[in-house]
């Protein structure tokens, strides 16, 4: 092999684990979704927690709720409008029984999160997202993110949460 | 105003100052907590601002299990599985929610109030005799907005030393004692 093959193929197998890395840590950006523009923020897995859900619907998913700084200040001081900067991320996995856990109980009741289903956000930005309540929304499976029409769902789904500044989810104590 | 309604008003506003102080009381409490002979609520101070390893749920109660950075640090470096321990130090959290049916659209199962804390720590000479961790179960009691030391009459019955939750915990000795797995994205 030329020295200049050698090299080239030392860089690309760096780069390969450079993006490993990046993606093993849940770091971000990466494609923007439509319509609003979002990137995936970096570091979003390591935020603080809002809250837990379980949705029986299509997704049937365990899913947590976590905010950035911003975002876990004005929760805890109970400020509505959330500021601008806000960003609040829904991760949600598959609802799968714990045959592990069963055993530890003796019966079966116990469910765990199981593979990745997709990733949510919602970010504020008063003036940019002025024709959606302030809100710029966004999802992504595997780090593709999604296309137009899911997208076009989000604002006239969140109206019912209109008196909590379009956000759903309360932060659980 | 009276003398009568007078003393009424003052008594009254003795109850409430005496209510509220009580309340404050217990919630300040919770790191006076200890296992007998075990784990402190204080080694746990700040919990509430870790990272998010899983979420679950469990018959009535949904949860999720939080670590410290060494734990989630060895969590991402692979140490979950057959064979593989966790470092010194490791610390887990895990927060039982009484779980309600939501009004909102797709009506998910959310938290409701508090039902207790549970924390594991990692410490292979402290608890060397339970498999190197540490547990501690605490309840919560919504009316002092306080906690107490679970015990014998909770579900799941814990008791009042730090080897409460090693009998149940056996079931995944292979793993290093820890049931969840790392949430990935």
């Amino acid at each position: 092999m030329g020295r200049i093959a050698y090299l080239l193929s030392a860089v690309v197998a760096l780069s390969g684990v450079v993006v490993y890395m990046a993606r093993a840590s849940g770091e971000g950006n990466g494609e923007a979704v439509p319509i609003f523009g979002v990137q995936i923020p970096p570091g979003y897995r390591d935020w603080k927690l809002i809250s837990v859900a379980h949705e029986e619907g299509n997704n049937n998913d365990l899913r947590a709720v976590l905010g950035n700084d911003v975002a876990i200040k004005a929760y805890r001081e109970g400020k509505l409008p959330f500021p601008d900067g806000a960003i609040i991320a829904r991760l949600a996995w598959s609802y799968v029984p714990s045959e592990e856990n069963n055993k530890a109980f003796g019966r079966a009741q116990s469910f765990v999160a199981g593979a990745p289903i997709n990733i949510q956000f919602m970010v504020k930005d008063s003036t940019k997202y002025a024709a959606t309540g302030g809100w710029g929304f966004a999802q992504f499976k595997d780090g593709k993110p999604a296309d137009e029409a899911p997208l076009r769902t989000c604002f006239p789904c969140h109206q019912p949460a209109k008196a909590e500044d379009l956000v759903f989810t309360h932060y659980s104590p | 105003m009276n003398r009568k309604s007078m003393l009424m008003r003052a008594g009254i506003a003795v109850i409430v100052a005496v209510l509220g102080a009580g309340a404050a009381i217990s919630a300040q409490d919770k790191y006076t907590l200890k296992v007998p002979g075990g784990l402190a609520f204080s080694e746990f101070r700040g919990f509430e601002d870790w990272r998010t390893v899983a979420v679950s749920q469990s018959g009535d109660k949904i949860e999720v299990i939080l670590a410290n950075p060494v734990m989630i640090d060895a969590y991402r470096a692979g140490v979950t599985g057959e064979g593989k321990k966790f470092p010194d130090g490791s610390k887990l959290a895990k927060i039982h929610w009484i779980a309600k049916k939501s009004t909102e659209p797709g009506a998910p199962i959310i938290p409701d109030t508090l039902h207790d804390v549970d924390f594991m720590v990692r410490d292979s000479t402290r608890f060397a005799d339970s498999g190197a961790w540490g547990y501690a179960e605490f309840e919560y009691d919504a009316p002092s907005d306080g906690f107490r030391l679970g015990t014998l009459a909770d579900k799941p019955p814990q008791a009042n030393d730090a080897k409460c939750g090693f009998a149940c915990h056996t079931v995944v000795a292979n793993k290093d004692y820890v049931f969840t797995v790392y949430g990935k994205r």
